[in-house]
């Protein structure tokens, strides 16, 4: 019944709950909160955030009643987290500049990269045909505002003195 | 007889060429992601959302409504064959169906599955459709105070009947609530938790924070303990039940309609508490209790009806009163409110080509299912041999488009990739993410009816309770609370859920 890993977990689960309870009540703590018949913006926003720093702090509480030992996490995916979150927070940060098609087979790579099962055998034409299965499917068949290839992979968004000395 | 004129309305809706299509593509996906362990309908959901901006509303939800209840199909599908459940309320079907596979009656188990399935969802459209016009007739006669109420009470019932830790699913629920208030208080015109972001002052995108806690964060824990898939595809003859195991159907299937089809409507219910309810109930009270474990049949026909009774009847609360009792349901909500529809009881009389034509086409729906997914078996389980690692990067490569798309901003790109790593900061913290959804739609109509309810009495919080309507509601969601935390109901619960 008395699970090793519940102990620590639920303690570490409470205090980050507190925590994020704490930084609303943080933010809304400016808004004007009003009265219960006329209730301001900051009313229902400071209430909620008290009440979770309350059910945070009972949690950890009653994490630490409990007689058990400490325990881990379990593993966590470390790679998975790097290469998947990098991968999505590339396509954000790339996608405008890049184009659709380049940026999606950047994606892709790396995200496949994050099994322990990558081969490049598999992962490069599976980035080339998602890349361009996906470059066919929104942009030239269901006409999202996406660009294809971007301007950072013409010459003229980096040497446009250079593109318009030549005409 | 006016529940036949609006039928009628429903079929011609249904009916139409393009309507029929989307049904289609909808249960097809549906079961394609039924199938497939690590990809669930919330996911899915949430990623096909962008793509039906640019639809009719009644195509797009007949589609979006598809991909659940098809997701139902699918999953038992592989529970029988490989043992191996698509979707968390199939998980009681491999129990005896992988077992009557073992003995060579894999075709038998399908077929219960599959007759199971369409004799629940049958009785559960027919259900829908005459419970839903006076329930929201009641519902429109509900001010603020008595939504208030019933939006607690849907909370705490998703809490009551969802497995796992009380206190953490509350948490969860605050937490989506807090988040759902982010953005432009329409009262006041203040801004909220938006730290001087333009692009958060129409509130967090659910879309994105949907597809980062339930696709992202979900790949992440898949991650962690990664395997092949060896499947062994082995030819299913023999389709066609005997008498006997005919006979020994009826019961448990009509057992698990009723089931699944009052499981469905509570908040909190559905699919999945709906088929492991109706398996331990089987299992207590059926004359074959020795074989259950070793291939019952009764053990696959009982879950199968019940999942999809459940599944289709959770539509109840979400087209008449406007609230989400799971996560799907959620995600219909928001999808509604994108199409420009406000949820809530007024949807059956201000659309009623949306709210019949969705009935009707479940039914439809339900019909292609069965008639598609018997004979194309074979493909469903070949694209089982599909390894993960070649079919998650596919995912998040549609999960990008797709929350790009919604606002066309890359914003939205990177609150998926901060939602994806809270989901899975949550998993790992043992904190199970579904309320957290629910909290977050619910959210800023739960802000409004309080405000306007005690702006009516004055700031008196006393009107919840002196209202008859309202005080019903909590003192339901007041002793549903207390059967879970006395200790001797609560024992059962665990029981139940650990069966």
């Amino acid at each position: 019944m008395q699970d090793p890993i519940e102990k620590s977990r639920d303690l570490v689960g409470g205090v980050v709950v507190m925590a994020l309870g704490a930084g609303f009540l943080l933010s809304a703590r400016a808004l004007p909160f009003g009265s219960s018949g006329k209730m301001g913006p900051g009313y229902f926003p400071i209430i909620l955030s008290v009440i979770l720093i309350a059910l945070g702090g009972a949690l950890a509480i009653a994490a630490l009643r409990r007689s058990s030992s400490e325990g881990s996490f379990g593993h966590i995916a470390w790679r998975g987290v790097l290469l998947v979150v990098g991968a999505v927070i590339f396509f954000g940060l790339a996608m405008e500049g890049l184009g659709l098609a380049p940026a999606l087979f950047a994606v892709v790579l790396a995200a496949a990269a994050a099994s322990r099962y990558a081969r490049v055998r598999t992962g490069l034409p599976l980035a080339i045909g998602l890349a361009a299965f996906c470059s066919l499917l929104f942009i030239k068949a269901l006409g999202m505002p996406m660009p294809l290839v971007g301007p950072w992979l013409s010459t003229e968004f980096w040497w446009p003195a250079a593109s318009s000395s030549l005409q | 007889m006016e529940l036949f004129s609006d039928l009628a309305l429903g079929v011609s809706t249904a009916l139409s060429p393009f309507n029929l299509l989307y049904c289609f593509i909808g249960v097809l996906l549906g079961t394609a992601i039924g199938v497939l362990p690590g990809l669930g309908p919330v996911a899915t959901i949430a990623m096909l959302l962008p793509l039906t901006f640019g639809l009719d509303p009644v195509s797009a939800l007949i589609m979006l409504a598809g991909i659940y209840y098809g997701a139902q199909y699918g999953g038992s599908t592989t529970a029988i064959l490989i043992n191996l459940p698509g979707e968390s309320s199939s998980v009681v079907t491999a129990i005896d169906g992988y077992q009557m596979a073992k003995k060579g009656r894999a075709g038998a188990a399908l077929a219960t599955a599959a007759l199971g399935s369409f004799f629940a969802g049958t009785v559960a459209t027919i259900l829908l459709a005459l419970a839903a016009p006076p329930l929201a007739a009641v519902a429109l006669k509900f001010g603020p105070t008595e939504y208030f109420s019933l939006m607690v009470l849907g909370l705490v019932a998703s809490v009551a009947l969802a497995s796992g830790s009380l206190l953490k699913a509350f948490i969860m629920i605050v937490l989506g609530l807090l988040l759902g208030l982010v953005g432009t208080d329409i009262e006041s015109g203040a801004q909220r938790f938006t730290f001087d972001t333009p692009e958060l002052m129409d509130g967090m995108n659910f879309v994105a924070l949907s597809m980062g806690v339930f696709g992202l964060g979900e790949i992440l824990r898949n991650l962690e303990h990664e395997q092949t898939r060896s499947v062994m595809v082995k030819r299913v003859s023999g389709l066609m039940l005997s008498k006997e195991e005919f006979k020994r159907i009826i019961g448990p299937v009509l057992r698990g309609t009723t089931i699944g089809s009052v499981l469905g409507i509570l908040p909190g219910g559905g699919a999945m508490l709906s088929s492991f309810a109706a398996y331990a109930l089987e299992k207590k009270s059926s004359p074959n209790k020795a074989e259950f474990g070793q291939g019952a049949i009764e053990g696959v026909a009982a879950p199968e009806a019940a999942n999809n009774a459940g599944a289709q009847t959770s539509f109840i609360p979400m087209l008449t009163l406007g609230i989400p009792s799971n996560s799907v349901m959620a995600l219909m909500i928001g999808a509604m409110i994108i199409q420009g529809i406000t949820p809530g009881p007024n949807v059956i009389t201000d659309e009623p080509t949306l709210f019949w034509g969705m009935i009707v086409s479940m039914w439809i729906g339900n019909l292609m299912l069965v008639l598609l997914n018997l004979p194309l078996i074979g493909l469903w389980v070949r694209m089982l041999t599909i390894p993960y690692h070649l079919l998650f990067p596919a995912i998040i490569a549609f999960c990008c488009i797709g929350a790009y798309s919604v606002n066309n901003s890359t914003f939205d790109v990177f609150i998926m990739a901060t939602f994806g790593l809270i989901g899975y900061g949550l998993i790992k913290l043992d904190f199970e993410p579904a309320p957290l959804l629910l909290g977050f739609i619910l959210g800023p109509m739960l802000e409004e009816n309080l405000r306007r309810a005690m702006l009516l009495s004055r700031g008196d919080p006393t009107v919840f309770v002196t209202h008859p309507i309202s005080l019903v509601m909590l003192l339901v969601a007041v002793i549903m609370l207390a059967v879970i935390v006395l200790p001797s109901i609560r024992a059962k619960r665990e029981e139940a859920f650990s069966e």
